[in-house]
């Protein structure tokens, strides 16, 4: 009997010490914040839940001067790095505890959240009419808008201007003059171009840079035939576009040892100068020129055409983000959207993130080195290849890229993701 | 009986915790194994064993079973080795024995994020230290793409697991050295006893513990390393270094296959099941014997 | 000296190899940490000419590591402490009884070890949410436990057994309940495994990324691994921040174990050599 008691004096105590974890060490946020002095008691939290994009580099001051507009709302602002977002966004929402807003990616990545009811549908919101064409489709499943584009994306080439004038090289304007450019680089004994396949998102970029104008310029329908099963990957211009990437290898275009180097020592080396070229995001010239300020770059379309033969740009609108269909504050969160795309608002972030508007009425100054691209995106321009496709291709792509660098045969690689393709489209 | 009652009050609040925190969302996440859930939409569609049939027709699989076990078995072998190794060379009170240990310790000190970016330095194939560093030795033919190499990556990666963690192995055979009375020793070595049979006949014996403990650790740690190849390699080049843990990660948040994941997740509990059994009970009966 | 005439040259030679093996990589972090953004283009071996300090207070004040510092500590000790209290309790009768329940149970603990986490993250964040610990520490307190458990246990368990069964039976006899012979004579035995359990939970909390990840969102409450994180970005990596980041992060858990260290060998010195 006496132990017994014993035991529940025990007992009670490791409880009470659970309970105590529990309910007092650790109070929440949120009663913190609802003790501080000067705030108003009904105030409405809107919670943001960010990708840590280059977007959120701006938003805290977006963000405040928002608040300064609207007193009766305080933003809660949550990022995540680009790694691990979808994979807690994905957790918070299949748990029902979802923010107001949150990071979503265009095209047919989005489409499941779609599907599975998360997204409200924004279609009757008065900016939709001002969205460029591509914005408002890359934001669109069947026809209804369920996020916020904000800015214009460009894949190219990036080049030092100093070393192309040194060598006295013009920008090139076909893939001959490209290679042959590329060969006065490395006779010079730079390397021409650096790349970082270490990190399996930039496996894509040439493919990507390079599709617009050898598919889709004079086949605008080869992802609809892709889905009608008409197409494949196997047996198309894929082929031969896979053998040029590789071509440039073997020609020693690119830095030694590509697959071991990742994406930062690839940016590394271009900002030291060690590289005349890469191919990547224009977003990456603000990083390169933080990183070494005394730089002069530029901007070109990969020229993957033949001489004469016009020269399409891979460019894709980005999204803020959507809002979340249960959301408990609606009408907030619309008028956050909102305030985005007033033409001052979004001049100053895309300004700050130096980058094309998503909107047919706003202008911005960019940065010199973009001045060719904006040039380049008037003759015609297709979106980055995974937004058109299901959402299983990318990754099976970017893992065969890296085979095939380290021999795996072009075809196989071919038949993966024909494979990858079929499998995610019954998916959808 | 009034034993077996005391006994649950020292036993019932670990298992509480354990149960509801841990082995509940488990056992639902295992019922997903047999829906076609896509980790997202509310509704699941249940699909028998559709998921565990598909598990032997995927080609991924094999080779990330195949890289799996290949990890595990090193993991464990050079771990255990180099642990011993280190911890019996660390016996003592002494001070540079203590010293030493804290040294060896510090890399379990570090995150994996930190290891992963410390050894993108060391590893990288242009400017990394470890090339550089076999270059100013005159050894420039042993300089490699280390991670890039699909051939050698995967290597790469157990070696950096080791660098992190072969300190635990360490500290966990030194627990079971020290609890090896000095006397014994002390009458071994008078009764004339040379180094090697002192070891396999007085140490080992009285380390048994230890070496369970850490053969067994080592061997699940091994089959489910996640971290490490996550911020190394994830998984690449190629699917060189994809084992089932980063296999499972890619299809559940990546491919919104959460009943296929469930059934990876499945897998690789039933391998280390098994292994687990088996090491238990082999190294329970050499206990026994000696 | 000393240590070369007991061990013999061979054993010395891996000691010595494995301290530099050690070494390297840490110089390397700790040499970005000390660099400005310009200097880190000159290559990782490349030594820091001018030592920017200010990397370390800046690391401080924009990772908000004050508070990181703070909220990892209050986690990690909690559950550690948790942890040992549970499992050394749990671990006992385990280790005692031959019954059948006894080996199952054993068995159902071990079994946590074998699982794959990513399989219980959403089931997981369901059941904390429900029970409104979103956002508060006892969440991943209550998970740190569940996922320490299995492998203290284990510890303990082998360690029991290493424990004459004597002992118990003569404070019994003298007297003792099994919770006073439990408190004030076992656990102290215990010591040497405490205190490695004490560093290896600690270690794998303190490093954790994702349960904080999940289940901590604000900038209020995130632990150090989500400090350190929050100097990678889309484009830029701030690497000198990000390694001055991990030096502040790793620089208590030396002191945790600079201290324990002691502890350990006292351990040994009161407990383990009279068992």
């Amino acid at each position: 009997m006496r132990q017994h008691r014993r035991f529940t004096g025990k007992a009670a105590l490791l409880l009470v010490a659970l309970l105590a974890l529990t309910a007092t060490a650790c109070g929440s946020t949120e009663e913190k914040r609802a003790a501080a002095p000067g705030e108003q008691k009904e105030q409405v939290v809107l919670n943001m839940y960010m990708a840590n994009t280059s977007d959120t580099t701006y938003m805290p001051e977006v963000n405040r001067r928002f608040e300064e507009e609207n007193p009766g709302i305080r933003i809660e602002l949550q990022t995540a790095p680009v790694d691990q977002f979808e994979t807690v966004i994905k957790t918070k929402l299949a748990s029902g505890d979802a923010p107001d807003i949150f990071t979503i990616f265009a095209g047919t990545k989005k489409d499941s959240l779609v599907k599975a009811g998360y997204l409200m549908d924004l279609s009757d919101q008065p900016w939709v009419a001002r969205l460029t064409d591509t914005a408002r489709e890359t934001a669109s499943k069947d026809g209804k808008v369920y996020g916020l584009p904000n800015r214009q994306n460009l894949i190219g080439v990036i080049y030092n201007k100093k070393i192309f004038n040194d060598l006295g090289i013009a920008v090139p304007t076909n893939w001959d003059e490209f290679l042959e450019a590329s060969r006065k680089i490395k006779d010079s004994g730079v390397v021409p171009l650096g790349l970082g396949l270490k990190d399996q998102f930039v496996t894509q970029m040439i493919p990507y840079a390079m599709a617009p104008s050898a598919i889709y310029r004079d086949n605008p329908d080869f992802d609809k035939n892709m889905y009608a099963g008409t197409q494949q990957f196997t047996g198309s211009v894929w082929e031969q576009m896979m053998q040029d990437y590789m071509a440039l290898n073997e020609k020693g275009f690119f830095n030694s040892d590509v697959l071991g180097t990742s994406n930062d020592q690839a940016m590394q080396m271009f900002a030291s100068e060690k590289v005349a070229m890469t191919v990547t995001l224009h977003g990456r010239i603000a990083a390169i020129k933080e990183a070494n300020p005394n730089l002069e770059l530029g901007m070109f379309p990969l020229p993957y055409a033949k001489a004469g033969e016009s020269v399409w740009v891979s460019s894709m609108p980005s999204l803020f983000g959507g809002v979340y269909a249960k959301t408990k504050h609606p009408e907030e969160a619309k008028k956050y959207m909102e305030f985005l795309t007033r033409p001052e608002i979004a001049q100053f972030y895309l300004s700050s993130v130096n980058s094309f508007p998503a909107f047919t009425d706003v202008t911005v100054d960019l940065d010199p080195a973009l001045k060719e691209m904006e040039e380049a995106l008037k003759v015609g321009s297709y979106y980055f290849l995974d937004a058109v496709w299901p959402n299983t291709v990318q990754l099976v792509m970017q893992q065969q890229i890296q085979s095939v660098f380290a021999g795996r045969p072009i075809p196989d690689m071919l038949k993966a993701m024909d494979k990858a393709f079929q499998d995610g489209a019954s998916m959808q | 009986m009034k034993r077996f009652g005391t006994d649950i009050t020292f036993i019932l609040p670990a298992f509480a915790v354990f149960t509801l925190f841990l082995v509940v969302p488990v056992l639902s996440g295992f019922y997903y194994s047999l829906t076609d859930w896509n980790g997202l939409n509310p509704e699941t569609r249940f699909i028998g064993l559709d998921n565990y049939i598909r598990l032997f027709n995927d080609s991924d699989v094999g080779n990330a079973i195949r890289n799996t076990l290949l990890i595990a078995v090193c993991l464990t072998i050079v771990k255990n080795a180099l642990g011993l190794t280190l911890a019996l060379g660390m016996q003592g009170t002494g001070k540079i024995q203590r010293i030493m240990r804290v040294w060896y310790l510090v890399p379990v000190m570090l995150s994996a994020l930190a290891i992963g970016y410390i050894w993108a330095y060391v590893y990288s194939p242009s400017d990394g230290v470890l090339n550089t560093l076999l270059e100013a030795f005159g050894l420039d033919g042993l300089a490699r793409d280390w991670l890039g190499d699909s051939r050698l990556s995967i290597y790469s990666v157990i070696f950096v697991s080791v660098w992190h963690f072969v300190g635990f192995t360490m500290i966990i055979y030194v627990a079971g050295l020290q609890s090896v009375p000095s006397d014994v020793y002390e009458a071994a070595y008078l009764d004339g006893a040379g180094k090697w049979s002192m070891f396999k006949n007085v140490t080992f014996p009285l380390i048994a513990p230890s070496f369970t403990v850490n053969i067994v650790v080592n061997m699940i740690v091994g089959i489910k390393v996640f971290d490490t190849i996550f911020v190394m390699t994830n998984g690449g080049p190629g699917t060189s270094t994809e084992n089932l843990s980063i296999l499972l990660y890619r299809q559940a948040f990546a491919f919104d296959r959460m009943g296929y994941a469930s059934s990876i997740a499945v897998i690789m509990f039933m391998i280390i099941l098994i292994f687990s059994m088996i090491q238990i009970f082999a190294l329970r009966k050499r206990e026994v014997e000696h | 000296m000393a240590l070369r005439e007991r061990n013999g040259w061979l054993l010395s030679l891996i000691l010595a190899l494995w301290a530099v093996i050690v070494l390297v990589p840490i110089l390397i972090a700790l040499f970005v940490a000390l660099k400005t953004p310009e200097q880190l283009l000159g290559g990782p071996l490349s030594l820091p000419t001018a030592f920017e300090w200010s990397n370390f207070s800046e690391a401080w004040k924009k990772g908000m590591m004050g508070t990181s510092l703070v909220n990892s500590v209050v986690i990690s000790v909690s559950a550690v402490i948790l942890i040992i209290l549970l499992s050394s309790a749990a671990a006992y009768p385990l280790s005692r009884r031959k019954k059948k329940w006894a080996t199952a149970t054993y068995l159902y603990f071990l079994s946590g070890m074998m699982i794959p986490f990513q399989m219980a993250m959403i089931p997981l964040y369901k059941l904390l949410s429900q029970l409104n610990l979103i956002g508060k520490f006892a969440g991943p307190v209550l998970i740190y436990i569940a996922l320490g458990l299995p492998f203290s246990v284990f510890l303990y368990t082998a360690f029991y057994k290493s424990i004459p069964q004597e002992i118990e039976e003569s404070a019994l006899i003298d007297g003792c309940g099994p919770y006073r012979t439990f408190g004030s004579i076992l656990f102290p035995l215990l010591k040497p495994v405490t205190s490695t359990l004490l560093i290896m939970n600690t270690l794998t909390i303190w490093n954790d990324f994702f349960v904080p990840l999940l289940f901590l969102q604000s900038k209020s409450s995130r632990t150090i691994p989500l400090s350190i994180y929050s100097f990678t970005g889309e484009f830029v990596n701030q690497w000198n921040l990000i390694f001055a980041a991990v030096i502040i992060g790793s620089l208590p858990l030396v002191l945790l174990f600079l201290v324990l260290q002691r502890q350990f060998v006292q351990g040994i010195a009161s407990g383990a050599v009279k068992g």
